[in-house]
């Protein structure tokens, strides 16, 4: 079929389209209808997605917010909140759900560990509220101050001398922490003000 | 009688919790900078429970989408579907921020300061250049709307 007869094939086929056109009623694309179901179906298919999605972005803060406050309700647990020192409890154990003021004490710490060194461990057994502190070994920095959390932070002091627990900052209702030495055994739940610090003197 | 109590339902879900959220979205992008700077000048942690407000806008965002009566408001409005979008992912954006610079500022330390600072910035950019170029090959669109003419018209963002 040569290119004039194609134009003519063409124009008798659109005359026959148009003779047979309704124009009453709105025109439809071949194939489909935009704006109708079918293609409203991608773009309720991908918010559905993106629901799906944000549904999903409730679960994690859940999970995050639920996770580690379990607090230890025992009997040999509640008693440490009057004795204030324990060889019961394992570090990191939360007995509080809100820090309480508790009295700033110092203590002596007996043991009869050869070694030279020994492990603590500090951590914040009441709420997680923004306390910090620092970790000092006869009178000299040993750490930067850092923020006391449930889970405890683990250091290497010297095993004879001065640990002191000094008061960084408050971030509401005291500054509660606890610390377990590795050389007798026992955790010691205390209270410490802003500036001021606590002595643990570990002797022989 | 369906569509009235659908539209009911859906103009109710819209006035009493999809706009004071969009509310919140805005204000935590405006209170962004300032959360940072009183980190950086306090040189401690602040408190980190904003992640339980997205979460909730999510939930509120999750469920207006999932749920067939409600979407109707995104085909009313069809700027809604598109800033909702873009709302959302920008305030899970900085909140992730927000976490990585309070785990910088958990210790008191001006290396570890800077880096978790810088850290934070580059988690920003890549979050952002992600959305771009995801946006790039998925473009937002709007719900399509009928013209006068019978016509359907689809707009681009």
């Amino acid at each position: 079929m040569d290119k004039q007869q194609q134009d003519i094939f063409k124009r008798d086929e659109t005359s026959a389209k148009t003779q047979n056109m309704d124009f009453n009623t709105p025109p439809s694309f071949e194939g489909g209808d935009p704006g109708g179901e079918e293609s409203r179906n991608p773009l309720d298919r991908r918010m559905k997605i993106f629901g799906a999605i944000c549904m999903f972005a409730i679960i994690v803060p859940l999970m995050i917010s639920g996770r580690s406050t379990v607090y230890d309700s025992s009997v040999s647990a509640q008693n440490v909140l009057s004795s204030k020192v324990s060889a019961a409890v394992k570090a990191g154990v939360v007995l509080l759900p809100a820090d309480e003021k508790m009295g700033a004490q110092d203590y002596t710490v007996k043991h009869q560990s050869t070694a030279e060194q020994t492990k603590i461990w500090v951590w914040d057994y009441a709420a997680e509220d923004g306390d910090y502190v620092q970790v000092l070994v006869n009178g000299v920095p040993f750490t930067d101050s850092f923020m006391i959390k449930h889970k405890p932070k683990t250091f290497v002091v010297p095993a004879i001398g001065d640990i002191q627990i000094k008061g960084i900052r408050d971030g509401g209702g005291g500054i509660t922490y606890a610390i377990r030495y590795e050389v007798n055994g026992k955790s010691y739940f205390n209270g410490t003000p802003e500036g001021e610090f606590n002595t643990y003197t570990l002797v022989r | 009688m369906k569509p009235f109590f659908a539209n009911a339902f859906a103009f109710i879900y819209f006035a009493a919790l999809i706009l004071p959220m969009l509310l919140v979205i805005f204000i935590i992008h405006l209170l962004f900078l300032s959360d940072v700077s009183t980190i950086r000048t306090s040189g401690f942690s602040g408190p980190s429970g904003d992640f339980i407000i997205v979460g909730l806008c999510g939930f509120i965002i999750g469920l207006s989408l999932l749920i067939p009566p409600l979407r109707i408001m995104y085909r009313v409005l069809p700027w809604l579907f598109p800033l909702v979008q873009i709302g959302f992912i920008n305030i899970v954006i900085l909140e992730v921020a927000l976490i990585i610079l309070n785990y910088g500022y958990e210790v008191n330390n001006e290396v570890r300061h800077t880096t978790f600072y810088i850290l934070m910035i580059v988690q920003i950019v890549i979050c952002r250049l992600a959305m771009s170029v995801y946006y790039k090959v998925k473009p937002l669109r709007s719900e399509g709307r009928r013209t006068a003419s019978g016509q359907t018209t689809t707009g681009h963002f």
